[in-house]
């Protein structure tokens, strides 16, 4: 009996040395497995291009079927729509809340995505679920002037510059990508193609990527000869 | 005064349903402005007085959209004072208020929009015979073309009551300030570089209008309605009510500073004809600072 307690106290202990060793393989081969790609967007001067829209789509088309969905939200804050661009995976489902005192009517005439949400106030409004990639440009035909772009991409490796124009396209996992760019200065165009990179373990890539864009033209908040609502 | 109980009965509605409305659209904003006018009394050009006037206004209001296809009801209120350089007679602090009903027809910005609005003013002078209210009845229509160029008419009538009407020229009535018009107009927003706008506006207005110029003036005289002193402008100077039309064209250039201040430049010609076919021309520039809270 005290043979056979000592041999199971043995084996356990050799037992949590194994899962240690697992979990420690695992959380290496994690970060062994995952790349960076440091991407910064410049335009036609050699300016920093903020909301634009970098994508990394895989030439093995596996690893996207992989890839989880999640809910996503864009707000609308002070008649605006906030964020201006958001980038999407193609399925996703997104949430509108209202966080202003008055009502709005979010639609989309996009062919990724037509859709209306009704005059709705606070967080009533039903999500919309992008399934189909491109741009939606979402408008408020309240305040003519609320304007956002939906990018639903078909990988769900993606960024958005900052103000400083930098991307972060952080682990990605091991293999070859093709990249892509998108700005709302491109208009409704699919965006640029650019170079096929290689994304091995631990590597950290940074890439300058100058874009042509134009400006973009809002409907102001208020004209001389008109009144701000609609 | 036929239209003050529809105006107050008006005013009265709005004034409830807005107050009662949790979910409304609160709006004010400031205005500085300084305006050069070549031609103030809108006379002939060798009897024109050259003026500069500074205006400060303050606007404030509301917004809710009644109903699932929304109007929009806004009520909306104005405190205004103007100094001139050397006229001071003309110097004025008036109060307005007034409700403006708005309907898209369709679904997106370029979707036309129709709109009507009431708005009455009161306006008190440093020459208090000139102390009058103003009622404005406006229609208009406006249609965004694309993202850049919004393009709208407008169709008005004013009701202008005077304060003192007595006459005080034998013969002639003393209504100079009483009277009405009718205006329309078209105007062109275009939205330029850095979300600047210049806009274009061109107007004819048909009615009364006044004119001072030199006492007895023989070009007017025989073809005014009223006639009384204006000695705003000097004391050889009367102000004419006469029957005339008015065209105006204006170019404006709004440039915003930030989401709260704009300025904006303005340049303005009116002529005048009146019903013997005189000619007044009349040259304004403005520079107007605007901040909204």
């Amino acid at each position: 009996m005290a043979i056979n307690i000592a041999l199971s106290k043995r084996s356990m202990k050799s037992y949590m040395h194994n899962i240690l060793g697992i979990c420690a393989l695992f959380l290496y081969s994690l970060n062994a497995h995952a790349g960076d790609l440091k991407i910064k967007v410049l335009d036609q001067k050699g300016k920093s291009v903020e909301d634009a829209i970098v994508l990394a789509m895989p030439t093995d088309l596996n690893k996207i079927s992989k890839a989880k969905i999640k809910d996503e939200v864009i707000d609308q804050i002070d008649k605006e729509f906030v964020p201006f661009v958001k980038p999407v995976f193609v399925g996703s489902k997104v949430f509108f809340p209202n966080k202003d005192d008055v009502r709005h009517h979010v639609y989309s005439f996009s062919t990724a995505k037509t859709f209306e949400l009704q005059l709705y106030s606070g967080k009533t409004a039903p999500p919309v679920v992008l399934e189909k990639a491109g741009i939606v440009v979402l408008g408020c035909n309240i305040h003519d002037w609320m304007l956002s772009y939906i990018y639903v991409a078909e990988t769900p490796y993606f960024a958005k510059s900052d103000k400083d124009g930098n991307a972060h396209l952080n682990d990605l996992p091991n293999g070859e990508y093709v990249l892509k760019i998108w700005h709302p200065g491109m208009g409704m165009t699919s965006g640029e193609t650019g170079t096929q990179v290689n994304v091995q373990e631990g590597s950290n890539q940074r890439i300058e990527w100058p874009i042509s864009i134009k400006n973009i033209i809002r409907i102001p908040r208020k004209t001389p000869s008109q009144n701000s609502t609609y | 005064m036929p239209n003050f109980r529809l105006i107050c009965t008006l005013l009265a509605i709005s004034s409830i349903t807005l107050l009662t409305n949790a979910a409304a659209d609160d709006f004010a904003s400031f205005e500085s402005r300084i305006k050069h006018d070549d031609n103030v009394g809108n006379s002939r050009v060798r009897y024109a007085v050259t003026d500069t006037v500074v205006t400060n206004t303050l606007r404030f209001g509301r917004t809710i959209d009644v109903g699932e296809d929304p109007y929009l009801l806004t009520f909306n209120g104005k405190l205004n004072n103007q100094t001139y350089h050397r006229l001071d007679g003309l110097n004025q602090l008036a109060l307005g208020t007034g409700v403006d009903l708005k309907k898209k027809l369709g679904l997106g910005p370029y979707a036309p929009i129709v709109a009507a609005n009431i708005n009455f003013e009161r306006q008190q002078f440093q020459q208090e015979d000139k102390n009058q209210s103003v009622q404005v009845l406006e229609l208009r229509a406006s249609k965004r073309v694309w993202d850049a160029l919004n393009l709208s008419i407008h169709a008005s009538t004013e009701r202008r009551h005077a304060a003192d009407n007595n006459s005080v020229k034998p013969g002639f009535s003393g209504a100079v300030y009483d009277g009405s018009n009718r205006q329309l107009s078209l105007s062109a927003d275009y939205t330029w570089w850095a979300n600047s706008i210049l806009s274009l506006q061109y107007s004819i207005r048909r009615g009364d209008l006044v004119v001072s110029t030199i006492t007895d003036s023989a070009a007017i005289i025989h073809v005014a309605k009223a006639i009384r002193p204006d000695p705003a402008f000097g004391s050889d100077r009367e102000a004419y009510k006469v029957e005339g039309e008015i065209k105006s064209l204006g170019l404006s250039f709004t440039y915003p500073i930030s989401s709260q201040w704009d300025v904006r430049i303005d340049r303005q010609q009116h002529q005048s004809t009146v019903v013997n076919g005189v000619k007044y021309d009349r040259h304004a520039y403005s520079f107007n600072v605007r901040y909204q809270f």
